[in-house]
């Protein structure tokens, strides 16, 4: 059979959706995405692709034991994505949706660290478009501060890859050597996976995506920066707090969120934390434990969020504050989140199950005691924020003042309904994941104890939840988080100094012009006219993508050949 | 019994977390973590504006 790259099929059926008709797009992006699943399945072990680009060997594409998971739960995800969004997805956000995955995939099989930083930086511009694809002020304003935080993060890993290149003369992407350049590659890395500080952008942009954008963000990202960190990074100590930080940090801002699509935002930091973590620990069994971890959490998270999409297309509503009593008028959409919810928060016969058990057991027997103990807070707060209080304040109880104004189409149901299986096969026979981890580790999740423990653990959480039920009762509040620096304090700022325009004009002030151009209208769009702003921000961005990349190039050709 | 002893070590230690976990987090929001929604800059606003959406075919035919 003839081997493809995955990743260029679904990047070339982009380029064809954005020039076809509405249902055509839909079903080219549909089979573009069934192609590229058929050419990963075929994909065998230990193929490469090399290229020359201006005189430089390049690995366009390296199929191994740690990308092959990787690589195949990504090509999953894309099909049931393009399957949920059918009915609701433009032309544009299907086509970003394709590149996106094409992107991811091209991460997880680049051989090279600048073949990486090209897919990298692509993803980013399509994630900005598929943000924006809502169509809202707020969404644009989101997609500007993803774009402004990322691009940040790839100025950083751009010069890690640099500086490593000229100290080493190799762009081969490998285990990173623990040094200056390391420390910038790490930096850029954990950055895309949502590494508590710099973890807000995440709950920031995902919820404001489409219903659909936000199932392709969330497999896509963090993910690929998780693959990044274990191919380059496993055994790296600082990983280990790294990684338990997020998983605590994400649960307690979980606990607090009302809006149901921020509150699953934060559970993926919580939950990339359990694979960072394990990473850190950098055993076979631990690099297995985030790999298995990873890949079920794509599958698990794509059906939560797809559920959460469902009573926001529904209803137009999406906080706690607003919903309740869904169940009598969704309740097969209950039912699949319910599938969902169990799979993350590990409960026997899902997908979370054995993944969670083998990366939180090798985070244990690598010698971890205490960061295992936090692991099990952490899985504590999940079970306690996405399998109880979510569904209980969305489905149950008395509706607040959400109703069911739309029907949700057959294609979303047919999504989850395939996302739902897929959780429960591997969790039913977990050798369908485990036999496809990097090494041939034994490990049973089933066994007596195991059982007993995480029965006691989600029986003990309810008992606590139950306890403090009131506690609960849903406020329509939102949470601050580090995304102050970047988000309030320059409004504030803005506020103090600019001078403040009439109602619907834009201020010509010197202050409010220096204030405009940095923010390009993501604070203030009321101020711009629409013309020049809405294609202004997305052509600027793609030409600062193309002249960084331009930049790359030339550099790592001078660095390399020179 | 001392099979049972990691079992109930756990039931105690996730019945404890799970009331830290909502008094602590309960505690961030009284102290400044939680704000009004809508009060923060470049928020999304109302989801009842999705509602406005049409099938894309039907609007924006290619």
């Amino acid at each position: 059979m003839v081997e493809f790259h995955p990743g260029l099929i679904l990047l070339i059926g982009a380029a064809v959706v954005v020039m076809v008709s509405q249902r055509t797009a839909v079903v080219v992006a549909i089979a573009t995405a069934a192609i590229a699943l058929v050419a990963a399945l075929s994909l065998g072990e230990d193929v490469t692709w090399n290229y020359d680009f201006y005189g430089i060997d390049l690995v366009a594409m390296r199929v191994d034991a740690l990308s092959t998971p990787f690589m195949l739960v990504f090509a999953i995800v894309a099909l049931v994505a393009m399957i949920y969004g059918s009915t609701t997805m433009s032309r544009t956000e299907l086509a970003a949706g394709l590149a996106t995955a094409g992107a991811g995939i091209g991460v997880v099989l680049a051989g090279d660290l600048l073949t990486l930083f090209i897919f990298w930086e692509l993803k980013v511009t399509t994630v900005v478009v598929l943000i924006a694809a809502r169509s809202r002020a707020g969404s644009a304003a989101a997609a500007m501060r993803y774009l402004r935080v990322h691009l940040i993060a790839g100025v950083v890993l751009l010069g890690g890859v640099i500086w490593l290149a000229v100290r080493s003369g190799s762009l081969a992407f490998e285990e990173v050597p623990w040094s200056g350049p390391g420390w910038l590659i790490l930096g850029g890395f954990a950055f895309c996976a949502a590494a508590v500080p710099f973890h807000a952008w995440l709950p920031d942009a995902y919820p404001a995506a489409t219903v659909a954008g936000t199932v392709i963000l969330s497999a896509y990202t963090t993910k690929s920066a998780v693959y990044a960190l274990a191919r380059g990074f496993p055994g790296t100590e600082l990983l280990i707090w790294v990684g338990v930080t997020m998983a605590v940090v994400g649960v307690i801002f979980a606990i607090l969120e009302d809006d149901i699509r921020r509150l699953l935002s934060y559970h993926i930091v919580s939950q990339v934390g359990f694979m960072v973590t394990a990473i850190g620990v950098g055993t076979a069994a631990a690099i297995n434990g985030a790999t298995a971890h990873a890949t079920a959490h794509v599958l698990y998270k794509g059906l939560l969020l797809m559920g959460a999409g469902a009573v926001l297309y529904a209803t137009g509503r999406s906080r706690t504050s607003e919903l309740g009593g869904l169940a009598r008028a969704l309740p097969v959409v209950l039912v699949l989140y319910l599938v969902g919810a169990f799979s993350i928060s590990g409960v026997a016969g899902f997908s979370g199950f054995p993944a969670k058990e083998l990366a939180v057991a090798s985070v244990g027997s690598g010698g971890e005691t205490t960061a295992q103990w936090l692991l099990k807070f952490a899985s504590v707060g999940t079970f306690a924020s996405v399998a109880l209080k979510l569904p209980a304040l969305t489905f149950f109880g008395t509706p607040r003042s959400a109703s069911v104004l739309r029907r949700v189409p057959v294609m979303m149901y047919a999504a989850m309904g395939v996302a739902a299986i897929a959780n429960i096969a591997i969790g039913v026979r977990p050798g369908l994941l485990f036999d496809r981890l990097p090494t041939a580790e034994a490990f049973n999740a089933y066994t007596g104890a195991k059982l007993a423990e995480s029965f006691a653990l989600l029986a003990a959480t309810t008992a606590g939840v139950w306890l403090l039920r009131s506690r609960l009762a849903p406020k329509a509040t939102t949470s601050l988080d580090t995304d102050a620096f970047y988000r309030e304090l320059p409004a504030r700022l803005r506020t103090r100094f600019a001078t403040e325009a009439a109602p619907g004009t834009v201020s010509d002030a010197p202050a409010d012009r220096v204030w405009r151009w940095p923010s390009l209208g993501a604070w203030a769009p009321e101020r711009f006219a629409p013309g020049p702003v809405a294609p202004g921000w997305l052509l600027g961005s793609t030409i600062a993508a193309a002249m960084v990349l331009v930049l790359a190039a030339i550099v790592m050709r001078g660095v390399v050949i020179g | 019994m001392s099979a049972l002893e990691p079992v109930a070590v756990i039931a105690v230690f996730a019945f404890a977390a799970s009331v830290a976990l909502v008094l602590g987090a309960k505690w961030l929001g009284r102290i400044g973590i939680s704000r009004p929604a809508g009060s923060r800059p470049g928020e999304l606003g109302d989801a009842r504006d999705d509602l406005e959406w049409s099938p894309p075919w039907e609007d924006r035919r290619g």
